[in-house]
């Protein structure tokens, strides 16, 4: 097995461990599934060292036939724009399985189902076959569900129905867009699902769905227009970008703590990977037909987002709205097509991802302690505890792009990424930076300063185990933030063979 | 006996099988099965002996002993010829084709008939004292099936789907204590026999056209009655269309000819459900594709015109009874009902494949060969997950008398395994990756898609989203409701009831392994049928 294969299976090793353990100790089962998670990670930063920043090319492919009959293979390989997320998912899956430490109800599955999760996410940011890439996108889903479902809060049936309903709904128009793709491209390649093959065969322009349908029209459009909508549809409901969001509150405020951290700092990600990678990097040809659209959509996400943040109560989600709103930057970035937003745009999935999982673990923390998450109903806690605050300012200084921090590097690189092409949008935009500092720092303001609130003379600062937990992010914010070449320079070369391909 | 004879009765081996075991299983119970505390271990026999005639109707059908060959082979131990079933197209007592067709769907019917008389073992709704006359009526019913599957005659057809039918009245009523039961006997009768009354008279106004009761002769009449008829004979052949097309609905569930189903399957005991959900379908959609290939896709009956109507009726009949189908497995609580309009929505899914079927007027089409793989493939994955789900709610209700969702609640911490099994089996009628139900729906909107039907493959993709929540009502209840402490049940031990659960589990692993490696299966369906 490669390397790719060994991070994406090893949690398979966990399932197989915790299932066949003759009534395990809760403890050996958390241990299990933390060790299953380490691996993944130190293979990950392997894969990050051993990586070739000079080609904007797929680096360690593995490539075995597997469904012969519809030339489906086994196809793994990572370039520049998956190599950051890879890792990311593996070190926040890690974090989730120590966060997870709390969890004290039908352990056993819950970690089977975390497991099963991390083979999903990273066999999607790995796969380089598009069957095999919906088969991990899907696979995905039922371990969402159940670990929103059975471990969340009091709404979680309807949470956990809403997120697997809407989640549904969009990946069977991808599928159907999947398939269609399928069929006008086996005329020309032997592996009809392969995303370097159909990449190029829409470059060139060679497949146009002319053999399908007549003309390569649809209903008077064309038959590609018709697919990057279906993906797109597909992939904005995972982003979420609004109008498709409602399901992410919902999921965000029932899920327990780790899921949450999860659920934002990769699964959003995955909607944003799709768009970048095939909407602009696949359909380059189509693309720029919608590229206002895209612009459009992602500045009304970043400032609905920000504004509906801001009016919330609830300290969760607060942060989720955040996430929608720090979505849009991604959208906008990606929809400008210039060297700064399209990096930028995949530079904030990562730093989202660190910043977004840092939040909702600061959330956890009060939530574990006050039962509660109102944001008005706290106080103060800066005198309880210290290192608790730090931590969260810290935290939202990273969000609320703070310069030196990492949100900083990659909201200025798409501003200026968008301006270039749509400066009207791009100075808009600016509007859903005030607006996040603003909510961000009344919410510092009215849970951690002023008086003390008397329920919480009692309040614990964090423990050593939460420190484990939200240090790494902390670091990494601040890290990308003095640093941020660390991450470019590894995604630089893949954005500029992608642009290769847009017009400038 | 002369050497035609011979051939003849060595290709109803499998037929053959089912007969004997029908004798043995009466004669069984006759002799051991008196009175009292006998009974159990009498009717354990009576089951074994059905049991046994059915691995014998399997190993005479050709697949399945190659398979057992092949494995023998690989590891050393030599095989030689076997006498029996001749592997190509082969007419047998003039009625019977016992071609790929033939050979897959009675695979099919016989495998299911034996899970279902495994069910019958277990299942503790059936009473003690009648148990072991129920093995036979379930053979005999299989058997039906069988020829229903082969036969490209209409009389035989008749017969067979006599043969398959009037079993089957006496099986949903079998509980006779229970009302709901008798209820469901007696509806099942009066629309069957309303059913079949239809049938027939279509086929004799076809008959009528056509001066022969083959049915590429049929198609051939209907055509030139069609094209070259005034417009009396055009009625004459929508009338007969349309007749036969109700009884054979009425078979499969197709909206409107449904209505019989969600009584019928919430009424009778949960092994028959069974029967009539997998067995019984399958048996209806093999004879509707033998029948739409051998009257309107017959070489000398292609009718662009004709045909183009016939392939927009079925089109718009799959969409209604998916959509019909699914939206009212929603309200439903009782989940064997639930099972039942998504079995209404699952035939659904499958008359997309005769749809694809009809839809290009050439003979020996693509869209012919796309068509019938798809149906096939999706019937196969359409019958190991409901197998397998049925299963489950027997298993659920067995020990724990659970028959609602509400009942449901919980109980995925007190058998984890069985409930785990449930949702996989349905994630697979969802048809999400990775089982065996994703295959399916990909070969089914792969062949919509490719035949221009594009509208028909979004309909079931929409449709697919709806089919989730309700089959997430049960998940739901099994693992979200009630709190996890374990319920023990009643007791429920002893070997048959550990075949049943290994069988389960056994379809459970199937589902997913086929949902990742379906190349072989796609191959066993091509090469049988093309």
């Amino acid at each position: 097995m490669d390397m790719l294969s060994l991070i994406t299976f090893t949690p398979l090793l966990g399932i197989v461990a915790i299932l066949l353990m003759p009534r395990p100790s809760k403890e050996a089962v958390r241990t299990i599934a933390a060790a299953t998670t380490a691996i993944p990670l130190i293979l990950a930063s392997k894969l990050w060292i051993d990586f070739d920043t000079t080609t904007a090319g797929y680096q360690f492919v593995e490539r075995i036939p597997w469904i012969g009959n519809l030339g489906v293979e086994y196809f793994m390989g990572i370039d520049g724009l998956s190599v950051p997320l890879v890792w990311l998912s593996t070190l926040l899956l890690f974090i989730g399985a120590i966060a997870s430490w709390n969890i004290e109800k039908g352990v056993k599955g819950y970690f089977v189902l975390l497991l099963l999760l991390e083979i999903g996410i990273n066999g999607v940011f790995c796969s380089l076959d598009f069957f095999l890439f919906y088969v991990f996108w899907e696979i995905m889903l039922l371990p969402m569900y159940f670990l929103i479902g059975v471990w969340g809060g009091p709404r979680r049936e309807y949470a956990a129905i809403k997120f697997f309903l809407y989640t549904l709904a969009g990946s069977v128009l991808m599928l159907l867009a999947i398939v269609a793709l399928y069929l006008a491209a086996r005329d020309f390649t032997a592996t009809p699902f392969s995303i370097p093959a159909l990449t190029d065969l829409i470059r060139t322009g060679a497949l146009t769905g002319g053999n399908l349908v007549g003309g390569g029209e649809l209903l008077g459009w064309p038959f590609l227009n018709w697919i990057f909508v279906f993906l797109f549809i597909g992939f904005a409901i995972k982003v979420p970008v609004p109008p498709f969001h409602t399901w992410l509150p919902d999921a965000h405020v029932e899920a327990p703590t780790p899921i949450s951290v999860i659920l934002a700092g990769i699964l959003l990600k995955l909607g944003c990977y799709g768009i970048l990678r095939f909407n602009i990097g696949m359909f380059s040809i189509i693309a720029p037909d919608f590229a206002m659209w895209g612009a459009g959509l992602g500045l009304f996400a970043i400032i609905y987002g920000a504004f509906v943040a801001m009016a919330q109560t609830d300290f969760k989600r607060l942060v989720a709205y955040s996430s929608v709103s720090h979505m849009g930057y991604v959208l906008l970035g990606a929809s400008a097509f210039t060297s700064a937003g399209l990096n930028g745009a995949a530079m904030q999935m990562f730093t989202h991802g660190t910043s977004s999982a840092l939040l909702f673990l600061i959330v956890g923390v009060a939530y574990d302690r006050a039962h509660h998450r109102e944001i008005e109903g706290f106080g103060g806690l800066a005198t309880k505890a210290p290192i608790y605050t730090g931590i969260t300012t810290l935290g939202f200084f990273a969000a609320l792009g703070l310069p030196g921090m990492s949100g900083f590097v990659s909201e200025v690189l798409v501003l200026i990424g968008a301006w270039e092409k749509y400066p009207l949008i791009a100075s808009a935009a600016v509007i859903g930076i005030v607006v996040t500092a603003a909510f961000l720092l009344w919410t510092l303001q009215r849970v951690f300063l002023g008086p003390l609130n008397p329920k919480y003379e009692n309040f614990k600062d964090v423990t050593g185990r939460e420190i484990f937990t939200m240090a790494p992010l902390v670091f990494l914010g601040i890290l990308l933030g003095v640093l941020p070449f660390l991450l470019l320079d590894w995604i630089g070369p893949t954005i500029e063979g992608m642009r290769a391909w847009l017009p400038s | 006996m002369s050497p035609e004879m011979l051939a003849d009765l060595c290709a109803l081996t499998p037929e053959i099988w089912l007969v004997g075991a029908i004798m043995a299983c009466l004669l069984a119970d006759l002799v051991f099965g008196a009175t009292g505390a006998k009974r159990s271990w009498a009717n354990t026999l009576t089951g074994l002996i059905a049991l046994v005639g059915v691995g014998g109707a399997l190993w005479g059908l050709g697949p399945f002993r190659e398979v057992v060959a092949g494995l023998l082979a690989n590891v050393g131990v030599p095989w030689g010829t076997v006498p029996g079933v001749p592997d190509h197209p082969f007419r047998v007592l003039g009625l019977l084709s016992l071609d790929g067709h033939a050979s897959m769907f009675r695979t099919i019917v016989i495998s299911g008939t034996g899970m279902v008389i495994l069910h019958a073992m277990v299942f503790r709704g059936l009473e003690r004292a009648t148990r072991g006359e129920f093995f036979p009526i379930v053979l005999g019913a299989g058997l039906g099936g069988c020829f229903l599957v082969s036969t490209d005659h209409l009389l035989m057809l008749v017969l067979a789907m006599e043969m398959l039918s009037l079993p089957s009245y006496l099986l949903a009523g079998w509980q006779k204590k229970e009302r709901r039961s008798s209820e469901a006997a007696l509806k099942y009768l009066v629309y069957g026999a309303l059913a079949s009354a239809l049938m027939i008279f279509g086929f004799s106004l076809m008959y009528g056209m056509s001066g022969s009761l083959w049915m590429s002769d049929v198609g051939a009449g209907l055509v030139s009655a069609w094209e070259f008829g005034g417009p009396m004979q055009q009625m004459a052949v929508v009338m007969s269309t349309l007749l036969v097309l109700a009884g054979l609905g009425f078979k499969v569930a197709i909206f409107p000819f449904h209505f019989w189903a969600p009584d019928v399957y919430e009424g009778s005991p949960t092994p028959v459900t069974t029967f009539l959900a997998v067995v019984s379908k399958a048996a209806g959609f093999g004879l509707m594709l033998r029948f739409v290939d051998g009257v309107f896709l017959s070489d000398q009956a292609i009718s662009g015109d004709w045909l183009a109507r016939v392939s927009w009726i079925m089109a718009v009949l799959a969409a209604l009874t998916m959509t019909y189908g699914n939206i009212t497995a929603v309200l439903q609580r009782n989940v064997k009902r639930m099972l039942a309009y998504s079995s209404i929505a699952h035939a659904g899914f499958l008359m997309m494949g005769i749809a694809v079927m009809t839809s290009s007027p050439e003979p020996d089409s693509l869209a012919r060969s796309v068509g019938i793989q798809a149906l096939v493939f999706y019937l196969v994955t359409y019958y190991v997950a409901t197998l397998g789900a049925f299963g489950c709610a027997m298993v659920l209700a067995n020990r724990f008398g659970a028959e609602d969702t509400d009942d449901y609640r919980g109980l995925g911490w007190s058998a984890p395994w069985i409930c785990a099994a449930f949702v996989v089996f349905l994630v697979s009628l969802t048809g999400l990756p990775p089982t065996i139900g994703f295959a399916g729906k990909w070969m089914l909107f792969r062949a919509t898609l490719h035949t221009g039907l594009g509208w028909l493959a979004i309909v079931a993709a929409l449709n697919s989203v709806v089919a989730l929540f309700y089959y997430f009502k049960i998940a739901r209840a099994l693992f979200l409701r009630g709190d996890t402490e374990v319920v023990p049940g009643l007791a429920w031990r002893g070997l048959m009831p550990w075949v049943a659960k290994a069988s389960l589990m056994v379809l459970a692993i199937a589902t997913l392994w086929y949902g990742l490696m379906w190349d072989g299966l796609i191959g066993w369906v091509d090469s049988t049928l093309l």
